[in-house]
């Protein structure tokens, strides 16, 4: 199976380094990196930019008419891999703290990755060309409008949930650089 | 991309998003911004500050700590707010936080107090902070590196809690080092090992037993602890050694107890001899010379009670007198000294004058018994004199000053006078000799007698006492009285090297080189000066036989004296006036028979000894109107000088004298009968000029009517006389 899904093997071991690089800096400094400190502060940036990409690039080339840039699949895989990676380095960023806004940011992160699953699982149900199109009479017109219709209600749960997690995510950003980023 | 659009912005998306920024804006107005709280604060409960005694009780309000980014102030402002003891701390170096601000001023309260880590988390974390630790009283100077080599850290001695320090992690650590040590020093001392240690890892070097109330000074400076603190173990051990010296001298006080246990009231630490007993509190008041002596010397065998206080008690072995003035040393002597006595002599028979009074006792009183003294001068007194003024000293001395001496030498015969009185006895009176002195000047002054004796030896007949230049000598009385000029020259000039007898007095003695005249007048100067002054000599020229008479009276005697010779100087006029001699020799030699020695002018020259006498107006003329060309030949007739006066041009001749009398030339006596024509009548009567109209008188007509108009015109001839006579034409 994992052979079809590079961009899960590339996640898997991206995030393995993260976790061993985490180790190393938890066996260094003898405690959790804190959110504030250079490498628990460069996870959430990081893991924060990888979101945005995951949020932004991916519904961007598909929604595109004009400019066809790379196929489709590439960026499904990136936005996969982004996805998986993003939100690790973010609940690393957490130092195991979930109190506040951050704590729902936090929340929020970790359903919209399991609904990412989720849309993947109901997505993959649906036979598309390697640019995406979807290729019809793969499976029978009641299977594929079922199909549909499930991904139209996941679409309608997803995308709130990840609104909300953005919202809640600059909330939590404006607040800490207003706290403690550029505290006196 | 154009023409793309992000997929979440549908219609649900925006909607979701607008409800989650309303929640959380609700959410952050309702909790007051405690969902922007990493974590929880503080709870730990402490002293109330600003109102509130732990952070948590000011959780929902941020601002309270927080500041915003574009303030003016910083976080750390906030916290002195309430936390003000440390601003106070950050301006003395001596505290902690004054300290660390000066280690790192750029250091934040943040930096090394962290919040939002939860309620019960450490508020003091120092990791990575060089705290200064010899602030707690507790230097880190021996805790630098571990047994291994590695540096300390706070984990190593403190808990999570840096602020908290147990004292279990002491023993605990050296135990591993010396494990029977510890247990022994433990044993001994205690496990507050802070109370003893402070870091420097000794109990001596920086530990003071100035910090409790018996202060170690002196020679408890250097005795060894268990000295003192016998069989002590624990702190309470030492504390609770006593402190009065008689619990550890005790066994050795050498006054067996009888001045009781307060030993420092007398001795001190530094040393035991060094006692600081106040001796005046007892009835004995120490005075100086009690002072230095040791105790002893007072107080036999250290028994100081009940020691006697009269003096003779102590000093009666002292007492030189022999008992001889009783024993009561008092009413002499002060404790200050023996020495200084204060014995009134006035009670005794002698009273003490002058330098009688700070003479020592014992020049007079020859051991110390005082008694029996003789009280005449000569018996202390050496007589200097030999015994020639007698034995009362008194009679010249006083008490005061043997040099002071009151001696009237007037009643010797010779009273001291002048420059006698000022000199010291021993100038006249050598080696001590006053008896028979002589009066007579020369016993003294023979040896300096300028005059060589020439003056006799009674130098008072000139000198007198005052000084030797106060000289009355009465010159008279040697023949030659200085008078003028000779009172007023030294002595010497005359008396040259100090020779005054045989002097000769001839004026030429001293005189011969002021001798103008180079002895042609002879060696007495006198005869014609005087004293008073050279020039006012008195010569008289008449005992030349040339008396200076006239001008020759007033005329400077070079004049005549030329190259200041007198003698055979000749007498005629002519050896000084011969270059003056206005007649050429006409005269002769002798001016004098002419002239007068008064002027020149005055001549009584004799005009008639030449054969022509000088009357009429002869002798009223000057002589060059006769004499024009000298006198010798002159001629002796009229014409030959008033041959240009003759108004008659010859007429009558050159014998002006026939007619003329040297009384003028008016009235000439004319004899008119001598021309044949006699003046008769009218004639006799007339002027000359009447007939002799033209001045001409030669050659006129005797004939009438040469000068009569002939009113008969003729007719009767020109002899008129033949009928008119001179009497007149009528007769």
């Amino acid at each position: 199976m994992l052979r079809g899904n590079r961009e899960l093997w590339a996640a898997f071991i991206v995030m393995v380094i993260i976790t061993a690089a985490y180790g190393a800096v938890v066996y260094l400094t003898r405690e959790v990196p804190p959110a504030s400190e250079l490498f628990g502060h460069g996870m959430g940036i990081i893991g924060f930019i990888f979101m945005l990409m995951t949020e932004t690039l991916y519904s961007l080339r598909k929604r595109s008419r004009s400019v066809k840039w790379g196929r489709m699949s590439v960026w499904l895989q990136l936005h996969i891999f982004t996805g998986l990676v993003g939100p690790y380095m973010v609940l690393l960023h957490t130092s195991w703290k979930f109190n506040g806004i951050a704590g729902a940011t936090t929340l929020l992160t970790l359903i919209i990755v399991i609904s990412g699953f989720i849309g993947r699982y109901i997505f993959t149900r649906i036979p598309r060309t390697m640019d995406g199109l979807e290729i019809e009479g793969t499976l029978s017109q009641e299977a594929l409008k079922q199909a549909r219709r499930l991904l139209a209600l996941w679409h309608t749960i997803h995308i709130p949930i990840g609104m909300a997690l953005f919202i809640s995510a600059f909330v939590h950003i404006g607040a800490a650089l207003y706290y403690a980023t550029f505290l006196k | 991309m154009r023409g793309a659009r992000l997929g979440c912005l549908t219609g649900t998306g925006i909607i979701s998003a607008l409800i989650a920024a309303f929640v959380i804006a609700g959410y952050a107005f309702a909790s007051g911004g405690t969902m922007f709280s990493p974590g929880s604060l503080n709870t730990i409960q402490g002293p109330v500050l600003g109102g509130v005694s732990s952070h948590a009780e000011i959780a929902g309000e941020c601002r309270a700590c927080h500041v915003a980014p574009w303030g003016t102030d910083t976080m750390d402002d906030r916290c002195v707010v309430c936390h003000a003891d440390i601003t106070a701390q950050m301006g003395d170096v001596l505290t902690e936080h004054g300290r660390m601000y000066r280690i790192d001023p750029a250091a934040q309260c943040r930096d090394c107090h962290p919040e939002h880590n939860g309620a019960t988390a450490l508020l003091t974390v120092l990791d990575g902070w060089k705290y200064p630790h010899e602030l707690s009283g507790y230097m880190l100077t021996a805790h630098q590196l571990k047994a291994e080599k590695e540096p300390f850290i706070c984990a190593d001695c403190h808990a999570a809690d840096v602020t908290v320090f147990d004292l279990n992690i002491c023993s605990t650590c050296h135990r591993l080092r010396d494990a029977a040590f510890m247990a022994g020093h433990i044993e001994a001392y205690g496990a507050a090992c802070l109370d003893c240690h402070d870091g420097i890892d000794s109990l001596g070097r920086h530990f003071t037993h100035d910090q409790f109330a018996f202060k170690l000074i002196g020679k408890h400076l250097s005795v060894a602890c268990e000295s003192c603190h016998v069989n002590a173990h624990a702190l309470a051990d030492f504390k609770s050694t006593p402190q009065d010296c008689a619990f550890c001298h005790s066994a050795k006080d050498p006054h067996f107890g009888t001045l009781g246990v307060d030993c420092a009231s007398c001795h001190s630490p530094d040393d035991w001899r060094k006692v600081h007993f106040d001796h005046n509190r007892s009835i004995f008041k120490l005075l100086p010379a009690h002072v230095n002596a040791a105790c002893k010397d007072c107080h036999r065998d250290n028994i100081f009670k009940e020691t006697p206080t009269d003096c003779f008690s102590c000093h009666k072995q002292d007492d030189p007198h022999k008992d001889m003035l009783g024993q009561n040393c008092e009413s002499c002597h002060t404790a200050t000294t023996w020495q200084d006595v204060t014995f009134d002599h006035s009670t005794s028979s002698f009273q003490l004058i002058g330098k009688h009074a700070s003479a020592a006792c014992e020049s007079c009183h020859n051991d110390l018994l005082f008694k029996n003294t003789p009280t005449d001068c000569a018996s202390c007194h050496k007589d200097v004199h030999s015994g020639q003024m007698g034995s009362n000293c008194a009679d010249c001395h006083n008490p005061g000053d043997w040099k002071d001496v009151n001696f009237d030498h007037g009643r010797t015969g010779f009273p001291l006078t002048g420059g006698h009185s000022g000199i010291a006895c021993a100038a006249c009176h050598v080696n001590g000799k006053y008896k028979d002195t002589s009066s007579s000047c020369y016993s003294c002054h023979a040896a300096k007698d300028p005059h060589g004796g020439q003056f006799g030896s009674d130098c008072g007949s000139c000198h007198k006492p005052t000084t030797w230049k106060d000289v009355h000598f009465d010159h008279g009385n040697t023949g030659f009285p200085l008078n003028g000029s000779h009172a007023k020259v030294q002595c010497t000039t005359c008396h040259s090297n100090g020779v005054y007898k045989g002097t000769p007095k001839e004026c030429i003695a001293c005189h011969a080189r002021d001798d103008a005249h180079n002895g042609q007048f002879g060696t007495v100067c006198s005869a014609c000066h005087d004293t008073s002054k050279w020039k006012n000599a008195t010569f008289d020229h008449g005992s030349t036989g040339f008396p200076l008479a006239g001008s020759h009276a007033s005329a400077a005697c070079k004049s005549c004296h030329v190259n200041n010779t007198y003698k055979g100087t000749p007498k005629n006029c002519y050896a000084c006036h011969a270059n003056k001699d206005n007649h050429n020799g006409q005269f002769g030699t002798d001016c004098g028979s002419c002239h007068k020695p008064t002027q020149w002018s005055d001549v009584t020259f004799n005009h008639a000894n030449t054969g022509f006498p000088l009357s009429g107006r002869h002798g009223g003329v000057q002589c060059k109107a006769c004499h024009a060309n000298g006198y010798i030949g002159t001629p002796t007739n009229c014409y030959a000088c008033h041959a240009s006066d003759d108004a008659h041009n010859g007429q009558f001749g050159t014998d002006c004298g026939s007619c003329h009398t040297p009384g003028g030339w008016g009235g000439a006596k004319f004899d008119h009968s001598r021309t044949g024509f006699p003046l008769n009548g009218k004639h006799s009567g007339l002027s000359c000029t009447k007939c002799h109209g033209n001045g001409s008188f030669g050659g006129l007509s005797s004939q009438c009517v040469a000068c009569h108009e002939d009113k008969h015109n003729g007719q009767n001839g020109t002899d008129c006389a033949s009928c008119h006579t001179p009497k007149g034409w009528g007769d």
